[in-house]
């Protein structure tokens, strides 16, 4: 169910459907508060969308989590910049 | 009737607002002394001239009464624009706008009794401060009291229209030069990574997206209201 919820979530947020990707993902969040995908994810709409501050603690906690995270690194470091 | 403004100096700045005025509907005339400026603005503005604007009688050549605005952009020769500036002053403009390089040039212009002096520095930590202040709100260029260029957050209610559908022009006599956004991908290791795309003199067709940043050019007080809904 959370996969396929999570897939639905990225199909939609890929077809520039945000709102209904970011609901989707938020409730995802609630269940699943360390998933870094999810979080990941949640974070790239929320950047998005111009939620600029929310997006960065999600992209920190991504960071907590998997201190490695790339991708995570990369977008806060950019929006750092900006 | 429409707006006349006068932009002396046709460098990047001069041009932009040559370009940006007579978009909004104004009559435009272009000044700068050297020839080939003056020729790149000649298919937009309404006139253009050579014209070395510290020539006292070939300034008088000019209806600058008429004027709503003499904007003075000169900033490259600070004694061209001081002499443009008080012989625009002593020939009864209404309002002049003058641009200045530093600290010492803004206080000459002030003390000129300039109406409005562009004094980049200062309006840049303006600008910042309001930056700070304003959600959804980036940045602000006043191209004069009235008329400014100003990156906003898209409105939910825009989402999923059309420029031509939105009508910003002819509704509330707003431009948008600019669309800014930020769009999901996948790349090649399979992971979603977002690409920033901006869209330069968007058509018609373009279709507002949530999250966009609109580079919106207009009357402040037109932007003002369409952005505080």
């Amino acid at each position: 169910m959370k996969e396929e919820l999570f897939d639905q979530a990225k199909l939609l947020m890929l077809s520039q459907n945000y709102r209904e990707a970011k609901k989707i993902l938020e409730e995802l969040y609630k269940e699943n508060p360390s998933d870094p995908d999810i979080i990941y994810h949640l974070a790239l709409i929320k950047e998005i969308l111009n939620e600029k501050e929310e997006a960065k603690n999600l992209y920190k906690k991504i960071i907590e989590i998997i201190p490695e995270h790339q991708e995570a690194k990369e977008r806060l470091k950019k929006m750092e910049e900006e | 009737m429409k707006k006349e403004f006068c932009v002396i100096g046709l460098g990047r700045f001069g041009k932009l607002l040559v370009e940006n005025l007579s978009e909004l509907g104004a009559k435009v005339v272009a000044i700068d002394k050297e020839e080939e400026k003056v020729l790149s603005v000649q298919d937009i503005a309404f006139e253009s001239f050579v014209m070395d604007t510290t020539n006292e009688k070939a300034l008088s050549t000019l209806d600058l009464e008429e004027f709503e605005g003499v904007i003075v952009t000169i900033t490259n020769d600070i004694e061209a624009s001081i002499m443009t500036c008080l012989l625009l002053k002593e020939n009864n403009v209404k309002r002049i706008i003058a641009r200045a390089r530093d600290e010492l040039h803004s206080k000459i212009l002030d003390k000129l009794g300039v109406s409005k002096i562009i004094f980049p520095e200062r309006e840049m930590a303006e600008k910042l401060a309001r930056n700070l202040y304003s959600p959804g709100l980036f940045e602000i260029i006043e191209l004069s009291d009235n008329f400014v260029l100003e990156e906003r957050i898209s409105l939910p209610e825009f989402s999923g229209k059309t420029l031509s559908d939105l009508k910003f022009r002819s509704k509330y006599g707003i431009n948008v030069i600019a669309i800014k956004r930020k769009i999901p991908e996948v790349n090649e290791k399979g992971k979603t990574i977002l690409k920033e795309e901006v869209v330069i003199g968007p058509g018609g067709d373009e279709e507002i997206k949530d999250g966009d940043i609109l580079f919106v050019l207009g009357e402040k007080e037109k932007v003002e209201k369409l952005f505080s809904k």
